[in-house]
């Protein structure tokens, strides 16, 4: 058997048109699948760090009927989870996991980190002891005690002294104290590196703010504990601020695993990925069938020699096996090579959104994939090789150089070229069309101006940003910066706002006094000169002004939206909004624009000063959301270091969390689209010079097996394009016939991909065929060149060889 | 096209010069040549002293190292690729030791293929034009088959008249009973001695001094120059001898086979 396989081995070895040819195909298709599985199995796969898992759920709340991630619960509702439900044997609570933290360690240095707040329940359903020291106690939670749980992580990043425990950090300008440092496979998505005691009071307790997670008691099914959960909030969610799904259809409680819950955003994309990259492969194994098939022909002669000697069919069967074998395992060491190398710059430039990336690469667990990933590769290739192999004439293949009728050619080789060629084109229409929707994201209408801009954004977390003298603070922090700013040469306008347009804001309820009707609103708190810096339209009234401040009347403007959502065809200025205790009057009309991400078009907005809001808006919006500068000008883009040196002079317990052009902050939205983009159109181009090597490796053999022929032919005087045509005609209608399949094939595909990225209407006719006619240069090219190679045979010695 | 007073074929000094790995091999030097129409010609020579590589280049396909070639009183040195294509095809038929039949075209594809290559012919005379010419060499009785289904005799005469199909001026015919037994090839040599009476000019290399008396003229070569006949047998005396004292036994004369590489 060894000897056999080493037998083989030199015969490959001997035979570099065969083998390398199939090596590089199959290389490109597994580095691609070893790519995608490190992926899927570092986010997806490998299980959560926490013991027994699978018995963690999110107590989630419903909002809407379609709704697949849990959302939170008020605070009492909440409260009432973690008192009362008995079908959880540890149940918890956290907030905001995910927000910013100034924290200023024994290095003096402030930084922003990522943190929560949770309660002991919380680390207690999650099962991991801590790594040193220990988790909150009850108490901790109930008195409100000043103590941190950092990630192993963060302890080494600030170098802390001794075991790090009992040291003193500030943290938002209060001073915490370490009790513990979690366990080194802590993992809270997003990354969270620091946990803090959950609080009582703020103003998330009438939002659906605080989330749930229990670990289900022994014999209870999680069937069992949503009915429980149902029943809990039947009987108390009225009382708590959670409508009952009578009064709010298509609300209620959910149970969901969390590990769907964390990862299952993830999902979507990567397995639209596996399923490209599979194509991928499965194509790499169409031209090694190919490639083997062709050999064989070509070594007919030597088994027929083998079995006129009596070999037993099943041998020359156990030849393209090793065969196929040997060569898989060539394309996988080699394709595990090429993954390593890439592996890192694919996870550098995944989505931010993609959890757990810290996780992914080439470990145990992806390497155990390659065991059934070479079967398939194996069986697949020789299973197409045997199919396609034509059963032997003996004595017409020992009689010589005559051929038979056809005798050579098989129709699976075909088959496969056809087949190669259809694959091929799936995958770059859908590259494509990832294309055209990011250029068409690219290139919506904002409804602002974006060049010539830089913005910052300055995390507020600290203490002083968030007590009673938030506003003032704030308030005085955008004035200074704002007024020394505004100085620069090159300079021409500055603002600031509670958010980044395009990114999240914080929601308020609005209410319209004298009538029932209420929203949650998107609320921006903005400097004067906001909108004059965005050359956004005010189209009725006028905008914010440095004399709307503090003790003049409170006033807001607010966008085309919400005037209609309230105001319809009722005048719109000098109407007033209730929000928070105060009654607003509108003085002006923006025109909408797209305020928080590019995909979602303009939501009812009203537009306040830091001045005029109160402080407990202030304290919030500092707490959530870093404060956003905006400066625009000739020499904006180029001012970095100069803003990033004035905040630190001007305000040095402020952290900048980024600093980035405009166009940047867009670029960061289609990071999904990029990415899939990136890698749809690698393997969609891997493919088609697949497809292309593929084509020329068969219209080469079959130009080694027809040279006499053409040396024949040439001789009788055939011109060289008669000779070119006759070499590659046959190819190019393999091609033709691939191409009209593909695009009909990519069709459906294209409908997936809608569906993924929840935009329909992506399908374009036009850009199909493009893509088509395309990929039909290329392949013509390869049997073009093949062609006149072919057409190049020298005569005179090709006839001499007998 | 071929006026009396005119050479069909004129070579003027030709020599053929192979370069491979360093090693020159002079196939053929000052070869000075004349044949003219109707003429039937015989080449032989031992093995590897320049027949194939002469009619090579009588067929152009091959080009000469230095030396003027003129075909029917055009020199072809200057003509492009497409330009000897279309020569080859109408003035030049091949008979190869091998047949060189197609193996996936009928008997009667083969015998149209140099048809096929001329514009002007239509589907219809080109049937008839080959099915003339397979008459001629009584095998019109195959059409339908494929070169493997027949003999080598059979393949041979096929080959024939795919040659004869253009009506060529000049036949080539490289050892076209190389690949027979005594009696098939008997059967070629007695049908190209019926084409050469009907008018075909004929230039056959062989190796058979049997086969070469069929022809009027007979051209001996030795290590790639023309000899005459009695310089030939001198040096081929001298050669065996040569060869007898080094192997201890006679040689059989007739064929060498070529050095295996
Ligand atoms: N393409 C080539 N490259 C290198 N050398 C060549 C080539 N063709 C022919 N030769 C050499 O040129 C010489 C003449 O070869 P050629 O085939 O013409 O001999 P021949 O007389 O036909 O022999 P035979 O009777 O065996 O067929 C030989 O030495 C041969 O090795
Ligand atoms: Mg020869």
């Amino acid at each position: 058997m060894i000897q056999f396989i080493a037998k083989r081995c030199r015969r490959l070895a001997r035979r570099p048109r065969l083998v390398l040819p199939a090596v590089a195909s199959l290389a490109v298709g597994c580095s691609g699948m070893i790519i995608l599985l490190a992926l899927i199995q570092g986010i997806l796969l490998n299980p959560l760090p926490y013991p027994d898992a699978e018995r963690l759920y999110f107590a989630g709340w419903r909002f809407q009927p379609a709704q697949t991630q849990p959302g939170g619960h008020t605070a009492d509702m909440a409260r009432h989870i973690v008192e009362d439900s008995r079908s959880f044997s540890a149940i918890g609570r956290f907030r905001d996991a995910g927000s910013g933290y100034v924290l200023t360690g024994p290095d003096g240095h402030a930084r922003s980190v990522t943190g929560m707040v949770a309660d002991h329940g919380l680390l207690e359903a999650l099962g991991l002891p801590p790594g040193r020291g220990r988790h909150f106690s009850r108490q901790d939670i109930d008195q409100q005690a000043s103590v941190a749980l950092i990630s192993a992580r963060l302890a080494r990043e600030l170098a802390l002294d001794g075991d790090g425990l009992d040291q003193t950090l500030r943290i938002d300008g209060q001073a915490y104290q370490v009790i513990g440092i979690l366990a080194e496979s802590f993992w809270f998505e997003p990354n969270v590196d620091l946990i803090l005691p959950l609080d009582r009071g703020g103003i998330g307790d009438q939002g659906h703010n605080i989330h749930v997670i229990g670990r289900l008691a022994d014999g209870v099914s999680a069937r069992a504990a949503e009915a429980e959960l149902v029943s809990l909030h039947e009987a108390v969610g009225e009382s708590a601020g959670q409508p009952l799904p009578d009064n709010r259809p298509g609300t209620g409680m959910m149970l969901a695993p969390l590990g769907d819950s964390l990862l299952g955003p993830a999902e979507r994309p990567l397995m639209l990925l596996l399923g490209a990259v599979a194509l991928l492969m499965v194509l790499s194994c169409f031209n090694v069938a190919n490639l083997v098939l062709a050999e064989a022909t070509g070594a007919r002669g030597e088994a027929a020699v083998e079995l006129a000697l009596g070999a037993h069919p099943a041998r020359l069967a156990g030849q393209r096996l090793t065969d196929c074998l040997l060569l898989t395992a060539g394309g996988l060491a080699s394709g595990l090579l090429i993954a390593w190398l890439l592996l890192p710059l694919v996870v550098a430039g995944a989505p931010i959104g993609l959890p757990r990336l810290d996780q992914v690469g080439i470990d145990l667990p992806v390497l155990a994939w390659l065991i059934p990933l070479g079967l398939a590769v194996t069986l697949i290739s020789t299973g197409l090789a045997l199919v396609g192999q034509r059963s032997l004439n003996l004595a017409q293949t020992l009689r010589g150089t005559a051929s038979g009728r056809g005798g050579e050619r098989s129709p699976m080789r075909r088959v496969l070229v056809i087949g190669q060629v259809t694959l091929s084109i799936v995958l770059l229409v859908l590259a494509t069309m990832v294309a055209s929707s990011m250029q068409r994201l690219a290139d919506t209408e904002l409804g602002f101006a974006t060049d010539d801009m830089l913005t910052a954004r300055l995390s507020l977390g600290d203490a002083r940003y968030r007590e009673d003298q938030a506003r003032l603070r704030t308030a005085q922090l955008i004035e200074a910066l704002v007024g020394e700013i505004q100085a620069w040469p090159g300079i021409e306008r500055v603002a600031a706002a509670s958010s980044l347009p395009l990114t999240r804001g914080l929601n308020n309820f609005v209410v319209l006094p004298g009538t029932d009707r209420g929203a949650s609103v998107e609320v921006r708190l903005v400097s004067p000169g906001y909108f004059e810096l965005l050359e956004a339209p005010i189209l009725k009234g006028r905008a914010l002004t440095a004399g709307d401040r503090d003790g003049s009347e409170p006033v807001m403007v607010i966008n085309e939206a919400l005037a209609r959502q309230f105001f319809d065809s009722e005048p719109v200025l000098d109407a007033t909004l209730f929000m928070d205790g105060l009654n607003w009057r509108v003085i002006g009309v923006a025109a909408d624009q797209r305020e928080i991400n590019l995909r979602i078009g303009a939501q009812p907005t009203l537009f306040i000063t830091h001045a005029q809001a109160q402080p407990m808006i202030v304290s919030a919006v500092n707490q959530w959301f870093p404060l956003a500068l905006m400066i625009r000008g000739p020499q904006a883009e180029a001012a970095g270091n100069r803003l990033r040196q004035a905040v630190e002079r001007l305000a040095p317990e402020v952290p900048v969390e980024s600093i980035q052009p405009m166009s940047e902050v867009i670029a960061d939205q289609l990071v999904l689209e990029r990415f899939l983009l990136v890698l749809l159109a690698s393997f969609g181009i891997c493919a088609l010079l697949l497809s292309a090597t593929g084509l020329f490796g068969l219209l080469e053999f079959e130009r080694a097996r027809r040279r006499r022929e053409m040396a024949v032919r040439i001789a009788l005087g055939a011109p060289a394009g008669r000779i070119v045509a006759s070499l590659t005609g046959a190819g190019l209608a393999w091609t033709a016939a691939g191409l009209i399949v593909g695009g009909l094939l990519s069709l459906p595909a294209v409908r997936a991909l809608e569906e993924l990225l929840h935009e329909p209407g992506l399908a374009d006719f036009g850009l199909v065929v493009t893509v088509v006619l395309a990929s039909g240069v290329v392949m013509a090219l390869a049997a073009f060149i093949s062609g006149l190679r072919g057409a190049g045979v020298r005569p005179a010695e090709a006839l001499r060889q007998e | 096209m071929n006026t009396t007073d005119q050479h069909i074929i004129e070579l003027e000094d030709l020599s053929k010069v192979f370069f491979t790995d360093e090693v020159e091999t002079h196939a053929l030097s000052g070869i000075h040549l004349t044949i003219d129409a109707g003429e039937y010609v015989s080449i032989s020579g031992p093995s590897g002293c320049g027949k194939s590589t002469l009619l090579s280049i009588l067929g152009l396909l091959d080009s000469p190292t230095t030396g003027r070639y003129r075909l029917n009183g055009h020199g072809v040195e200057q003509l492009s690729q497409s330009e000897q294509a279309g020569i080859r095809n109408r003035e030049v038929g091949f008979i190869f030791q091998a047949f060189n039949l197609i193996g996936d075209l009928t008997v009667i594809e083969n015998v149209e293929l140099p048809l096929t290559y001329r514009t002007g012919i239509t589907a219809r005379q080109r049937r008839e034009r080959a099915l003339a010419s397979l008459e001629r060499v009584d095998m019109a009785h195959r059409l339908n088959h494929y070169p493997s289904q027949l003999s080598g005799g059979q393949q041979q005469r096929v080959a024939v008249a795919r040659a004869l199909v253009g009506e060529p001026a000049i036949l080539l015919a490289d050892e076209p009973t190389g690949n027979l037994d005594s009696r098939n090839g008997e059967q070629v040599m007695l049908l190209l001695n019926e084409l050469h009476a009907a008018g075909a000019t004929i230039c056959m290399v062989t190796h058979d001094p049997r086969y070469a008396s069929f022809a009027e003229r007979q051209i001996y070569m030795y290590d790639g120059q023309i000899v005459d006949e009695d310089t030939m047998n001198r040096l081929r005396a001298k050669e065996e001898e040569r060869i007898q004292a080094l192997l201890g036994r006679p040689l059989d004369g007739t064929r060498r086979e070529a050095t295996p590489t």
